[in-house]
């Protein structure tokens, strides 16, 4: 509001802007002079410090005055940008989306209004994230009109407001339904818990050990536009998962399944559909998926989708898609094998990563805890037909490669190290089996070249007991080491216990740098695992 | 540099024989039990089930492993209760391993534990009666070689650390009592698959020769046989490689030492040692390291090509 002392109010006024000691815009060629006038800033207009308004009467040109002093024009903290111009139509009962830009720091959250005319309407919201977009349905009850504007204001700072720089129209007509997936929300495949929202899901270990249970709420923003009766035309849909029972619940935990047509279902989701309710306390129409029992196959995981429809008879008139990925419970023991198998199945994530082929083998390779309350990792019973790992394998590793120097020469060589998660147990798997390939190769030639009394001078005679033949030692698995010294490069200094066979055990450290089995990142559905956010730390 | 190794450190490093154990864990369970506890735990592991069981090397069976742990957790007790368990322990495992005899012992789960055993007495070296079996285990038929080798390591060093600078300024006294206690009578065949006491040598004169090569020499000055010039001059270039992993400079003089042994390993011991069978060369062996490192092209040109590796026997 530009204001002035007058006492000629029957005159008229120029009102003009100078920039500096030039004048940069008419403001009002001959406004009535009334001692204030009502100017809106246009957005376009260059900010500067050095502003002064001039206002001149029309009748007699000495009656002039300037600002005393310069003043400021700073671009708005928030400027509306859709709807912004008289071409805007909107029908009530569709969904629009009102956008804005801002500078500076107007604050987290902003009021948003409905104008008609120079007259609040209506209040959008009281308080929406001042992140530049906000969806809003026309209510249905909204009056057409072609005077309509918006106006958005920091709910921190309410000296940073903007409207619509024009008038745009609401129309009589009905919108074109709309449907979106509310919840779940996200990107499961983002790198940010914040990011990823609540798109990853996970199935409980908390139930009997042969159950798990996965939830997941749908929440859908529906529109009903032109379409009559919405409310039993909302469905629910989403992907199988594997072998694991699905059925429907409301909110409230009604059951829930779609009764009508299954025209339409989605390609890839379950047979079952749910009848979503809408809830007045949410404004959402809901419907809760509830996945009963861990999948038998590991290929069960991963990437799924929800599906929001609006269905009318057999024809789907509208539908929005949600991805998620699904996850079992790491350290859970509730996969399905957990009781059938009649023995210890160990815990999900050893199920898994065996039976679906995770580590790079499926075969020859058991789980076995009590052993790792010892603190042993993984081992290996000489002349059994397999190596064990224990619970210490989900939950360790992360470990650089070390040095060890050679007794006699003083040459250094680099062995062990272990990454996390699947990898690490391809570490400890590979590490033990290469246990068993020396025993398994081994063992008995060396019984027999030694049943002669002499352990020094046959090929297969182990002199230092170490179980790898003389012959062998220059060679084995790259490392040369001395046939009669079995823990040739002091293993024992720098890790106790392998004084006895520290020359087969740094093989078996070497091993883990390249163990030799395809580990499959993209397979560990475990949660924390490598695909989850945030992933596994040890 | 690794540290030098002393006495109280060799103690040490063979008192840390542990559980075999993937991580470094210890284990904290057995820690807190009594001595007489710790005995009927290690003694109730010895059934005739896994005593039977066919053992010919490499990683031991797991009721080994728990033996281990309790043999270690029993090494750290100090207190005399501790001790009459421990030569219990030593006593029991002779007495058993004497039955076997060298046939059945060399098939038995309990060649596992030879090692573990010299460690386990080594912690309590101190007692008369812990070093008499100290003695007893070096002096074993039944026992392998590379096992008694680091009883007897042990065991030399004990009479070595009785003298110290003043008494024996230039080392020489030790080093004598280094070569013949730990070499004694060997031949040079037997010291050849002997490497522990050959290595027990080198390691003890490193620390005596103060760390310097041409020490390490003079301190070995009154090797007089054939396996004592050959533990001597392992010493001498073992410590020259350990200058040289330390980045150090090996002295003019040292090199030339250096090359005179390799002449020696070419014209003396190459020859017998191509008639043994899987001998542990381990003079050839730190020479041909020491010929690939920069600034040791003379002896690199003296070494001749390596021979080639074994092959298996055919079927």
């Amino acid at each position: 509001m530009i204001t002035w002392n007058t006492s000629d109010s029957d005159g008229s006024v120029r009102i003009s802007l100078y920039a500096g000691k030039k004048r940069h815009t008419m403001i009002a060629n001959a406004a009535q002079n009334t001692g204030s006038y009502s100017w809106h800033i246009p957005k376009t207009m260059r900010p500067g410090n050095d502003y002064r308004i001039h206002i001149v009467s029309t009748r007699n040109r000495l009656q002039r005055d300037f600002s005393d002093d310069t003043f400021a024009i700073e671009h708005p903290a928030i400027r509306v940008t859709y709807p912004n111009t008289s071409y805007v139509t909107w029908n009530r009962g569709s969904i629009y989306n009102i956008t804005w830009d801002q500078d500076g720091e107007p604050g987290t959250a902003v009021r948003i209004d409905l104008y008609k005319g120079n007259s609040r309407k209506r209040c959008i919201t009281n308080s929406a994230p001042n992140t530049g977009s906000y969806s809003w349905v026309v209510p249905i009850d909204t009056g057409a009109g072609n005077d309509y504007k918006i106006r958005i204001c920091s709910c921190h700072q309410p000296r940073y407001y903007d409207y619509s720089d024009h008038f745009f129209s609401i129309s009589e007509e009905l919108g074109d339904p709309y449907i979106a997936v509310a919840d779940p929300n996200g990107d499961p495949t983002a790198s940010t818990a914040a990011q990823c929202g609540n798109s990853e899901c996970v199935f409980s270990d908390t139930l009997l050990p042969t159950e798990g249970v996965l939830t997941v709420t749908c929440r859908f923003q529906v529109v009903a536009g032109r379409v009559q009766g919405i409310m039993g035309k909302v469905r629910a849909c989403i992907s199988d998962v594997g072998d694991s029972t699905l059925t429907w619940q409301t909110g409230a935990g009604a059951p829930s399944p779609w009764t009508g047509a299954p025209d339409g279902r989605p390609s890839g989701a379950n047979t079952s559909m749910g009848q979503a309710i809408y809830n007045p306390a949410t404004g959402y129409f809901e419907a809760v998926a509830i996945y009963t029992g861990l999948p038998t196959s590991n290929d069960a995981f991963g990437p799924k989708q929800v599906w929001a429809q609006i269905v009318d008879g057999s024809q789907v008139i509208t539908q929005d898609v949600q991805a998620i990925e699904v996850f079992y419970s790491r350290l859970g023991a509730n996969n399905p094998a957990a009781a059938s198998a009649g023995r210890n199945w160990g815990p999900n994530w050893f199920y898994y990563w065996k039976t679906g082929n995770v580590c790079g083998t499926t075969t020859g390779w058991e789980y076995d805890d009590l052993m790792g309350a010892l603190g042993i990792i993984g081992y290996y019973v000489p002349g059994e037909d397999h190596v064990n790992v224990t619970g210490l394998v989900a939950t360790l590793g992360d470990w650089p490669p070390f040095n060890l120097t050679h007794k006699y020469t003083s040459q250094v060589i680099t062995i062990g190290g272990a990454d996390i998660g699947p990898h690490f147990c391809a570490q400890v798997v590979a590490h033990e089996n290469l246990h068993k390939k020396f025993y398994d190769d081994w063992a008995l030639l060396i019984a027999a070249a030694e049943s002669d009394g002499n352990v020094y001078n046959d090929y297969y005679d182990d002199a230092d007991d170490d179980g790898i033949p003389n012959g062998e030692e220059p060679t084995c698995e790259g490392i040369d080491s001395e046939p009669n010294d079995p823990d040739t490069y002091d293993m024992e200094g720098y890790i106790a216990g392998y004084a006895s066979y520290g020359d087969q055990e740094i093989r078996c450290r070497k091993k883990q740098m390249n163990p030799g089995l395809t580990v499959d990142d993209s397979k560990d559905w475990a949660s924390p695992g490598t695909n989850s956010v945030p992933p596994f730390v040890p | 540099m690794r540290t030098p190794i002393g006495l109280s450190a060799l103690c040490a490093l063979l008192l840390s024989a542990s559980a075999l154990l993937y991580a470094d864990k210890p284990d904290d369970s057995l820690a807190n039990k009594k001595a007489a506890d710790l005995y009927n735990t290690y003694e109730t592991l010895n059934t005739p089930a896994n005593l039977g069981v066919m053992f010919v090397g490499g990683k031991p069976p797991r009721f080994i492993e728990q033996q281990i742990r309790i043999l270690v957790a029993l090494g750290n007790q100090k207190t005399p209760d501790a001790r009459r368990n421990t030569i219990k322990i030593f006593d029991e495992y002779m007495e058993r391993i004497d039955k076997l005899g060298a046939n059945g012992f060399r098939t038995s789960p309990l060649q596992a534990l030879q090692i573990q055993m010299v460690a386990f007495l080594a912690a309590k070296v101190d007692h008369p009666d812990v070093r008499t079996r100290l003695k007893t285990l070096a002096e074993s038929t039944v026992i392998k070689e590379y096992a008694r080798s680091r009883a007897v390591v042990v065991l030399v060093a004990l009479d070595v650390q009785a003298l110290n600078d003043a008494q024996d300024p230039d080392g020489s006294k030790r080093g004598k009592i280094l070569l013949d206690g730990i070499l004694a009578n060997m031949t040079f065949e037997q010291s050849t698959h002997a490497p522990a006491r050959l290595y027990g040598v080198a390691r003890l004169a490193w620390d005596i020769g103060k760390h310097k090569p041409i020490l390490v020499w003079e301190v070995l000055s009154q090797a007089d046989t054939l396996p004592k010039r050959y533990a001597r001059d392992l010493a001498f270039a073992s410590a020259c490689s350990k200058v040289i992993k330390a980045k150090e400079p090996v002295t003019v003089a040292d090199g030339i030492r250096l090359r005179e042994i390799a002449e020696r390993w070419i014209k003396e011991y190459r020859p017998l040692l191509a008639k043994q069978s899987y001998p542990s060369d381990v003079v050839g062996r730190v020479l041909r390291y020491l010929a690939k490192q920069k600034g040791n092209e003379k002896l690199a040109q003296l070494m001749p090509p390596e021979d080639p590796k074994p092959k298996p026997p055919k079927p």
